[in-house]
């Protein structure tokens, strides 16, 4: 998987994500594989990020939820 | 209802995070009726945790998270059968390997019985082999252990929100269905919140030994491993089944760690007699020889009042225990005395367990033993420390090697420890924390906020900072290790096996998993084994007298009532006594004046936190004195505290007054005396006050009355004595008193052996001076391995001291110089090394101590011959040079060596003795006597007349070497400084606002002290007006005049001035009487 770590715009419909807007593309949820949560830098105050690794019609996504928003961590090729 | 069953807590030391106590509040917070606890490799916390979880009304599981070959496996007991084989394996365990235990399958296999099988969470060795994709090593691991757990094996399904865990533990599911095997849900739960998870994660760090800042696999990615609802862990393992596992195991696991009775160990009975029927016998044989005829009759009755309650709680067979072991001590020869509440019972007294007759000290049996006690009944034995281990040995092989092990301690995080390890965890360099460290008291570690200045000092105020202070009061109450208790050995009736599990200290001392309260709540019996250094020196003493005076002493049959101990004690020269050599005892025993036995337990009694913080000595001290009037609060309570003059000093008067004024039941008042002497939590202090004025009024005392006295009676605060225990160590006290006064060579020289005080040798050398007994410096052929007595021509015993006193003298070299001169003395430094193979360390530490004198005439001469000799003649310990081998020293090898000075001599005292041949200050004494600096005895000849208006004494100047620094928490703040000359010494007393001016000064080893002198009787005192540097007389650097001039600048630096640093209205502030104990 290839690293991005970029901001994108998530739509969600019942706390799950629906559609994923980034590079001006969307992108449509078909399946969340799996989720989990780090949270290890308690001493640094770095906020919680909720993983999902989601199939889109497009590619595998793994996105993550932090301080309000929305982020593409890494995409498979 | 799921169930958490695989829960660990802080008892997992470093891999848990929360107390049991909290797991359970939280369990039963979510509506939860049952918990595990599963420790890791033990079952510390299983005990407290049962209490916590009946507090709440859940049901407890008691299990552990077994570690099988390096991999996690968690065990629960069904029944007590379940519990043993735990222990047993947790033993096993320990014994494996004792820095990481660890067990294996076939040791598993053998203790299988009863015990209900989880496959364990991620660090369990199915979860590993599934992660890494292993199936069929998998698979083989879960057949292995369905065939040792065929009905009670579980496949363990845990989500804790980790990258991976739902691809594994789908694997898991699904292998368990082919398997045939149940699966059960968990969240392998490491703290009890997810605010814990800090804590739980620094604790994880200080185990992996990384800064927080460094990855590790078996740090938590995620705060998730918290007691989660239900419906949370549901939503992550969609398996219904695994729920319900969870009810159907808790309904399987019952197992009782705390039952409602007691089970002593078994005593040696003869055939054919009951334990009831010999106990009562051996006590009334004894009783006419303890008591006159006169006395019998109370005697008898108050016997037969004790053996009714000790029969009543089935306790017969633990005294006869105890009095098996103090008799078996006594006819070894080794002393030993019973103290603590056990004096309060003429049972015990009877036995011989306990030396003080309760009859005549009016000790109350009550505060030891009564039928509503719960547990077991304290009885503590102090014995010579040098023999204790004899003792052990034999209780050990009398009772049981399987039935013994000594208590445990559970060491928890304190204010030091914990700023150490979470600033090493924060990632400060060693140094910095080293200085952390050093900025702080020894105090728990919720106090840390109280230290922030000084701690900012060393790394200034930051978010880091912040944090730090935060993370060592999260750290407070956290076990961190095991370790063992003084002297509790615990005497089981059945194999210690069937309540814990066995493991072994550092030392090699055999522990149980429980510290002294777990101990008392299991029913099990534990008897303090204590050494006392005390018994060592009262036994050694006695010997000495023995062969260097040939008179036999029997300490134990002295009568208590010899006017010169007394005239000793009331003279203040307590120095090396036991319990009151300290300066505020020194104070204490000049105001009060002992002049009977009872007097003594009064001043033990007196001088402890309870009576000091609660302000009782002044009103007792002035009563006694007929200072002020003895007034009671209620006529009732003059029966009550009439020998203490209407003043609380004792515990037993506590429980006395909430039985007989409060008319509580003793039960009850025990209550009530424990929670103001221990807990003092406010909210039942106030259900107490509800009970204790309720009962009083109800007995006719006006309302108003009953709240004064259990206002008084609360005061009680912190440790008291018990009169019994009082009564035990003064009989020490008089013993110790009775020897100085007739046997002060044989005392000092048993003292200086064995150490009980806290002086140091210099100062028990100047005591022993001033008792007209010189301490010899060792020789060779001399010296042997104890200090000891020589004769005098003119038929004094002087002190002789040991090879061992000279730093670098082991025991072992001792003893090896001792075996080859038993062969003849050595007649010269070449004969010494031929005969002895000796580092050249050594031989230098014994020429410089003077014990070569006698072969070289001088240390100097002595010192320059083994050098010569060390350097020609290289033997190792196993080539010992042979007398041929050895050159022998001629002439020229020699050049003419200049006596050593008497600085010279004292230097080289101090190096290899830490005490001199004469006190340093003697060769000071010319200089300070042109500074018109006085002696120190000297201020014992003035008795200042003082100023009825401000009660000021006259200013002395005084200079010394300071020899004791205390800074007392009783004492509001002020440091007691002891300094010491030639002559004598005396206590200089430090004003909080003079610290901050003097507080390096304060540090320095020897001191120039000017302050107004305070006197009581024999006692004389400073308080501190100014101080300087004893070394500015000689030092010659900048501020301070040199030896070799300038001595009027000397003069002047200290001639009376204006007051630098305090006014006159500050430093006449009520200094407090005493010091700490």
């Amino acid at each position: 998987m290839k690293a991005y770590y970029e901001p994108i715009v998530t739509e969600i419909k019942e706390a799950k994500p629906t559609r994923i807007y980034w590079r001006h593309n969307t992108y449509y949820v078909q399946d969340i594989i799996e989720c989990w949560v780090i949270q290890n830098r308690w001493w640094s105050r770095e906020e919680r990020r909720d993983y999902m690794l989601v199939e889109t019609d497009g590619a595998t996504m793994e996105i993550y939820h932090s301080n309000g928003g929305w982020t593409i961590a890494r995409l498979a090729d | 209802m799921f169930t958490h069953l695989h829960v660990r807590s802080w008892f997992s030391f470093l891999a848990g995070g929360s107390s049991p106590h909290v797991l359970a509040q939280r369990a039963r917070s979510l509506g939860m009726n049952a918990l595990a606890l599963t420790d890791v490799n033990g079952l510390y916390g299983v005990v407290g945790f049962q209490k916590a979880c009946r507090a709440e009304g859940i049901h407890s599981i008691i299990g552990a998270d077994v570690v099988v070959a390096g991999q996690s496996l968690v065990l629960l007991a069904k029944t007590h059968l379940g519990y043993q084989n735990l222990c047993l394996l947790l033993t096993g365990a320990h014994l494996n390997n004792r820095n990481e235990p660890s067990s294996d399958i076939d040791e598993i296999a053998k203790h299988c019985n009863d015990l209900i099988c989880l496959t364990g969470g991620r660090e369990g060795f199915l979860w590993q082999l599934t992660s890494q994709k292993k199936t069929l090593q998998a698979t083989a691991w879960l057949q292995t252990l369905s065939e040792i757990f065929p009905d009670d094996l579980y496949v363990e399904l845990t989500h804790s929100l980790s990258p991976g865990d739902k691809g594994v533990i789908h694997k898991l599911a699904q292998m368990a269905q082919i398997n045939n095997l149940p699966v059960v849900a968990s969240n392998d739960v490491r703290y009890a919140t997810q605010e814990d998870y800090r804590r739980y994660d620094l604790l994880s760090c200080i185990r992996l030994g990384i800064p927080v800042t460094q990855p590790h696999e078996l740090r938590p990615s995620n705060a998730e491993a918290y007691l989660k609802t239900e419906d949370d862990l549901r939503k992550l393992i969609p398996w219904d089944d695994a729920f319900g596992n969870t009810e159907l195991i808790a309904n399987q696991c019952h197992v009782n760690l705390v039952p409602e009775h007691i089970i002593p160990p078994s005593a040696s009975i003869p055939k054919g007699e009951t334990s009831t029927h010999y106990l009562g016998s051996l006590c009334r044989t004894a009783l006419p020889q303890k008591y006159l005829l006169e006395e019998q009759s109370e005697a008898k009755v108050q016997l037969e009042k004790e053996l009714a309650v000790i029969s009543d709680l089935q306790l017969e067979e633990f005294f006869l225990v105890v009095h098996e072991v103090t008799e078996k001590a006594r006819h070894w020869g080794i002393r030993c005395a019973g103290r603590g509440s056990a004096a309060n019972s003429i049972v015990a007294y009877l036995l011989g367990i306990t030396a003080v007759d309760p009859i005549r000290y009016n000790l109350l049996f009550e505060r030891f033993l009564h039928r509503g006690r719960k547990g077991t009944p304290d009885i503590d034995i102090d014995f010579d420390s040098d023999r204790r281990n004899e003792i052990i040995a034999w209780m050990e092989e009398h009772f049981g090697i399987e039935q013994t092990a000594m208590t445990a301690t559970i060491i928890t995080y304190r204010l030091r420890m914990a700023l150490r390890e979470v600033a090493k965890a924060l990632g400060w360099p060693m140094p910095i924390v080293d200085d952390l460290s050093k900025k702080v008291p020894s105090s728990n570690a919720r106090d840390v906020r109280k230290h922030r200045e000084q701690l900012a000092t060393v790394v200034g105020e930051s978010p880091l900072f912040e944090l730090l202070l935060d993370m060592v009061e999260h750290l407070d109450g956290c076990p961190r290790h095991i370790g063992q208790h003084s002297g509790g050995m615990i005497l089981s009736r059945k194999k210690l096996s069937h309540f814990t599990p066995i493991q072994f200290s550092a030392n090699n001392v055999k522990l149980v998993q429980f510290d002294k309260d777990d101990i008392e709540a299991m029913g099990l019996v534990k008897l303090d084994v204590l050494g006392l250094r005390m018994l060592a020196c009262l036994s050694e003493a006695v010997e000495l007298v023995s062969g260097h005076e040939g008179k036999e002493i029997d300490l134990d049959r002295l009568p208590l009532d010899d006017p010169k101990v007394f005239e000793l004690i009331r003279s203040g020269k307590t120095l090396a006594l036991f319990q009151i050599e300290s300066m505020g005892q020194m104070h204490l025993i000049a105001k009060n004046q002992p002049e009977t036995f009872d007097d003594l337990i009064a001043e033990i009694a007196l001088f402890r936190p309870g009576p000091l913080q609660g302000g009782m000595v002044h009103p007792f001290v002035k009563r006694r004195r007929g200072e002020e009037p003895v007034v009671y609060d209620h006529p009732e309570l003059e029966t009550l505290l009439e020998d203490t003059y209407g003043v609380i000093l004792f515990q037993e008067q506590i429980l006395e007054i909430a039985h007989q004024f409060a008319g509580m039941s003793l039960e009850e008042a025990d209550d009530f005396r424990t929670l103001i002497s221990k807990h003092r939590d406010p909210v039942k202090m106030q259900e107490m006050r509800v009970k204790f004025v309720d009962g009083a009024i109800a007995r006719g005392v006006p309302c108003k009355t009953a709240n004064t006295v259990f206002d008084k009676a609360s005061h009680f605060v912190g440790y008291g004595f018990c009169r019994s225990h009082a009564a035990a160590f003064a009989k020490t006290v008089y013993q110790s008193a009775w020897m100085k006064c007739y046997h002060p060579a044989a005392y000092m020289a048993a003292f200086m052996q064995h150490r009980p005080g806290f002086y140091n040798q210099m100062t028990l050398e100047e005591e022993s001076r001033r008792l007209g007994i010189n301490v010899l410096y060792p020789t060779i052929n001399k010296s042997g391995t104890r200090f000891d007595l020589e004769r005098q021509v003119c038929g004094k015993l002087f002190i002789r001291k040991p090879l061992t006193a000279i730093k670098g003298i082991s025991e072992e070299i001792a003893q090896q110089i001792v075996w080859h001169r038993l062969h003849g003395p050595f007649k010269s430094t070449e004969d010494l090394i031929s005969r002895v193979w000796l580092p050249r360390d050594v031989l230098d530490a014994l020429a410089k101590a003077g014990t070569l004198d006698s072969l070289a005439n001088n240390s100097r001469k002595a010192l320059w011959e083994t050098g010569v000799l060390a350097q020609r003649c290289k033997p190792t310990p196993h080539d010992v040079a042979s007398l041929i081998d050895v050159p022998t020293l001629s002439e020229k090898d020699i050049p003419q060596l200049p006596a050593l000075t008497q600085a010279e001599q004292l230097s080289w005292d101090y190096k290899t003795q830490s005490a001199g041949r004469m006190h340093p200050i003697t060769l000071a004494r010319r200089h300070l006597n042109d500074l018109d600096i006085q002696p120190i005895n000297s201020i014992y000849r003035i008795i200042p007349v003082l100023d009825s208006e401000n009660s000021r004494g006259p200013l002395v100047t005084l200079a010394g070497i300071v020899i004791v620094r205390q800074k007392p928490g009783t004492a509001k703040g002020f440091i007691f400084l002891s300094i010491e000359d030639e002559s004598g010494f005396v206590q200089c007393i430090v004003h909080p606002t003079l610290q901050k001016h003097y507080y390096n000064l304060l540090s320095q080893p020897s001191l120039i002290v000017r302050g107004e002198l305070q006197a009581t009787g024999n006692w004389r005192a400073l308080l501190l007006k100014e101080a300087w540097p004893l070394e500015g007389i000689f030092g010659g650097y900048a501020g301070f005049a040199s030896a070799n001039g300038n001595q009027t600048r000397i003069k002047t630096e200290l001639k009376p001035s204006e007051p630098r640093i305090m006014h006159d209205k500050e430093t006449s502030a009520e200094t407090p009487m005493t010091e700490a104990v």
